[in-house]
């Protein structure tokens, strides 16, 4: 009986197949099981009360619009020029109770 | 035994591969896992051995996979990582990386004589044994390069991509290595 010699090498080292497939579906199983339990999550957490979810899910995004149509665009400031009156009306009541109490003196 | 999924079917593999889908890396490493072995396991003289440097390849393969070009490529690459492992471990043993490497200084001589040594050369199940036996006895780079060529039927430029050696150096280790291999099968009886 004749054999390729490519047959001939891979049959030499056949009985390394058990471990070399033992090797191969550890290495493996890791991500698939990783793969499986997300998988796993939404079909046992999230599809039975899916419509819970669901309306969860409308309410947070009411809440959100209701949110941002409420806020302001822009924080309210005062203007620059009130806050410049502002200090000099500061500044010019300061100056009088000093000069106030000079003419006390 | 039958060679690895056609190569349309391959680049399918090897696509969802990519996609991280384990039912298509499954295929792909089982295909390929006992000709890597063989590889490494004949480079190594050393089944436990080998067996590491096999899984640490696939690791390498899972790891690396957006690192391959060409998907078509993918049995080459895959034996790339292998031999990488294996220059690895011979790195740490001083001895077999001096072998390996003055291997590549062999004169060319008459490389461009065919000598005919393909996959499919039919070898007497009485000679089994002595084939193995001469394989054994070919000094690393040689082995290599005829154990590529026998078992993927890869072309030069493919061993010399694997390997990381020129051309021109592939087809004087594949002369040595067939000559050496085709006087054993010729003084069988």
């Amino acid at each position: 009986m004749k054999r390729t010699t490519r047959d001939l090498i891979l049959a030499h080292h056949a009985s390394a197949l058990p471990e070399l497939d033992a090797r191969r579906r550890a290495l493996l199983a890791p991500r698939a099981t990783r793969i499986q339990s997300v998988g796993t999550v939404i079909r046992e957490l999230y599809w039975p009360v899916r419509r819970v979810w669901l309306g969860l899910g409308i309410a947070w995004a009411l809440l959100l619009v209701l949110n941002f149509t409420l806020i302001p665009c822009k924080p309210q400031r005062p203007a620059q020029r009130e806050t410049l009156a502002a200090l000099a009306s500061y500044h010019a009541n300061t100056e009088n109770i000093l000069r106030e109490t000079d003419a006390a003196r | 035994m039958p060679l690895v999924s056609p190569p349309s079917q391959l680049a399918s593999l090897v696509a969802r591969a990519r996609a991280q889908e384990c039912d298509a890396w499954d295929v792909l490493l089982r295909e390929h896992q006992l000709a890597v072995y063989s590889y490494v396991a004949e480079l190594v003289r050393d089944q436990h051995l080998a067996l590491d440097l096999v899984q640490e390849a696939f690791v390498d393969a899972l790891r690396g996979i957006g690192t391959l070009r060409d998907d078509a490529r993918f049995t080459p690459w895959l034996f790339g990582l292998a031999h990488q492992r294996c220059l690895r471990h011979f790195r740490r043993d001083r001895r077999t990386r001096e072998r390996f490497d003055q291997e590549a200084d062999l004169p060319e001589g008459n490389a461009d004589e065919s000598l005919e040594l393909p996959s499919d050369m039919m070898v007497r199940a009485e000679d089994a044994s002595a084939f193995m036996d001469q394989l054994a006895r070919l000094p690393e780079a040689q082995r290599s390069a005829l154990l590529l060529h026998v078992l993927e039927d890869f072309s030069l430029e493919e061993i010399a991509e694997v390997t990381g050696v020129p051309v021109g150096t592939v087809k004087s280790r594949l002369h040595h290595a067939k000559r050496a291999m085709r006087q054993l099968l010729e003084e069988q009886p």
